[in-house]
């Protein structure tokens, strides 16, 4: 009798082994589930697996979470997922899959750092996706937007049909179709506008935001650092929120282990179903959305700090005590600093290059 | 390409060979002098990755010079560095030369000082930042060089690769140090 009881923990205990291991195991394959496949290339298109490894984009290749695409200036691509969502990138531009986590379910994050993809969406399972720029992100239902990112850390949402909430700095406005709303680093949505199908040349309001900052780059500079500490800002709130979730979790796999020296293999995973796996999700959730705002912050740093300075360090190559320049370099390196001290650490090496 | 060192090595060598005919007597020492003069020329063509042949490297720079924006951004790699920035589309390259080519004269006269090859440790050279640790520990690109020239506008700091059809291309830039 005594054995026969071992024997059916052992099968119930392997059973919910089982499905913990399944349920861990979806999580990856979740996110293998939502690939992008590229279905059109023109030009220079290039994936970003990370660690420095680009390859050229060929039809039929994925894009997978944490990987970019990489359009070059006579490049353009198309990506579909599924039979629901197709992407455009257009050239120029930079395109990054991710993930984040809200209400306690994960949630895609596409994230157009410079230039302009337009999405459609058709059918949206779960959650929607977070269409993110380096100044605002937006919830989308049913959708068409273009959603441009210009080289000051503006962007601009445009929605061709459905609607996309649209938040930045803790300010929320909801654009309807053939609406659109600009913008800027650091601020609030601008107000919206009405857009007449064809009405936005997104190239020439690219070179606009170009030539604002080229003209006062301390203040865009300034722009930048007010977005960039709200991401700081959100970072450090999040970290001691995922360091508590992880303790608690080390915690109770802790308990978990001596229930089963003394109540045996069926109670441990009783306890596990009830106690461990709700915390495993919790410190899963909490550590992908810490991630999420460290690589925006990251993004923001690399992508449009980095193309500020190089266009005013090549700009001012022959004047480089000028004032304007010198202003420039000091918030820049404010931000660098805040950077190396502050974000670094919560990235791995594959995600700096 | 044709490289000076191995035109005049060339003439050398058939000026050697016609010398032989004319006197025996030394024609093999001449024609091993000759042979050694072309291993010697051989050797040092194969064993030297084209970003480290200075020859190669002064090309680059002269290129670099006299080219416009869009042929000096097509000898610039991406992803390619400024400074402590790493840059990641061409589109940077091409606004970078554009901007430079407006100040003239900036590699006009531009000395090469050293060549040596570049190794993780040299991250410090253009910046004590991880990001720039991480792009010399992990991507670095073929047979990475670092060049320093001395130009009109100061000392600079170039970060030269070797893999376009035997020709260096720029990787990096810090300066004017």
């Amino acid at each position: 009798m005594m054995k026969k009881k071992t024997i059916l923990d052992a099968r119930t205990g392997l059973r919910a082994g089982i499905i913990a291991a399944l349920a861990m195991l979806m999580l990856p394959l979740a996110a293998w589930a939502d690939d992008a496949l590229f279905v059109y290339t023109e030009g220079e298109v290039d994936v970003d697996h990370g660690y420095g490894k680009r390859e050229m984009a060929i039809i039929g290749d994925p894009v997978r979470t944490g990987e970019s695409v990489i359009t070059g200036a006579t490049g353009f691509a198309e990506l579909e997922r599924g039979s629901s969502t197709s992407i455009t990138v257009q050239p120029d531009t930079i395109f990054t899959l991710e993930q984040t986590a809200s209400e306690g379910e994960e949630r895609e994050v596409m994230r157009c750092t410079l230039g302009s993809v337009a999405y459609r969406f058709q059918m949206i399972r779960g959650k929607e996706p977070y269409l993110v720029t380096p100044s605002a992100a937006a919830g989308v239902r049913g959708t068409e937007v273009t959603v441009t990112a210009a080289d000051d850390g503006s962007s601009l949402f445009v929605v061709q049909s459905g609607s996309v909430e649209v938040e930045a700095q803790g300010s929320t406005v909801t654009l309807e179709a053939d609406e659109g709303i600009e913008v800027r680093p650091g601020e609030a949505p601008g107000e919206k506008f009405e857009v007449k199908r064809g009405g936005i040349d997104y190239s020439e309001w690219r070179e606009a935001r170009r030539e604002a900052f080229i003209e006062d780059p301390a203040a865009a500079a300034l722009a930048l650092e007010r977005r960039f500490n709200s991401l700081v800002a959100k970072v450090e709130e999040l970290a001691p929120i995922y360091a508590e979730s992880k303790r608690w979790l080390e915690y109770e796999r802790g308990q978990m282990k001596e229930i089963e020296i003394e109540k045996g293999t069926e109670a441990k995973w009783a306890y596990y179903q009830e106690n461990v796996f709700p915390l495993e999700v919790e410190s899963h959730n909490a550590f992908i959305t810490l991630k999420y705002w460290a690589r925006s912050a990251l993004s923001l740093r690399r992508f449009v700090i980095g193309r500020m300075y190089v266009s005013l360090k090549s700009s001012y190559i022959d004047d480089l005590e000028n004032p304007n320049f010198l202003e420039f370099l000091n918030l820049y390196n404010r931000i660098l600093s805040a950077y190396e001290e502050k974000i670094i650490s919560r990235l791995t090496d594959a995600e700096l290059i | 390409m044709i490289f000076p060192g191995k035109k005049g090595a060339a003439l050398t060598i058939a000026a050697a060979a016609k010398k032989t005919e004319a006197a025996p007597v030394i024609k093999s020492g001449v024609t091993l002098t000759a042979a050694a003069v072309l291993l010697l020329i051989f050797t040092g063509c194969s064993s030297l990755p084209v970003s480290q042949r200075s020859s190669s490297v002064e090309s680059l720079v002269y290129r670099l010079h006299t080219g416009d924006a869009e042929a000096a951004a097509d000898l610039t790699d991406v992803p390619f560095l400024l400074d402590g920035e790493i840059l990641m589309t061409e589109r940077d390259a091409r606004l970078m030369w554009e901007n430079l080519k407006k100040a003239p004269g900036l590699l006009a006269d531009a000395e090469v000082l050293s060549i040596t090859p570049a190794v993780p440790a040299d991250y410090t050279k253009f910046s004590d930042s991880s990001d720039m640790r991480v792009f010399f520990e992990r991507a670095l690109p073929e047979n990475p060089t670092l060049v320093e020239i001395e130009t009109s506008f100061g000392r600079f700091l170039l970060l030269v690769s070797g893999k376009r059809l035997g020709i260096p291309v720029l990787a990096g830039m810090k300066g004017p140090i």
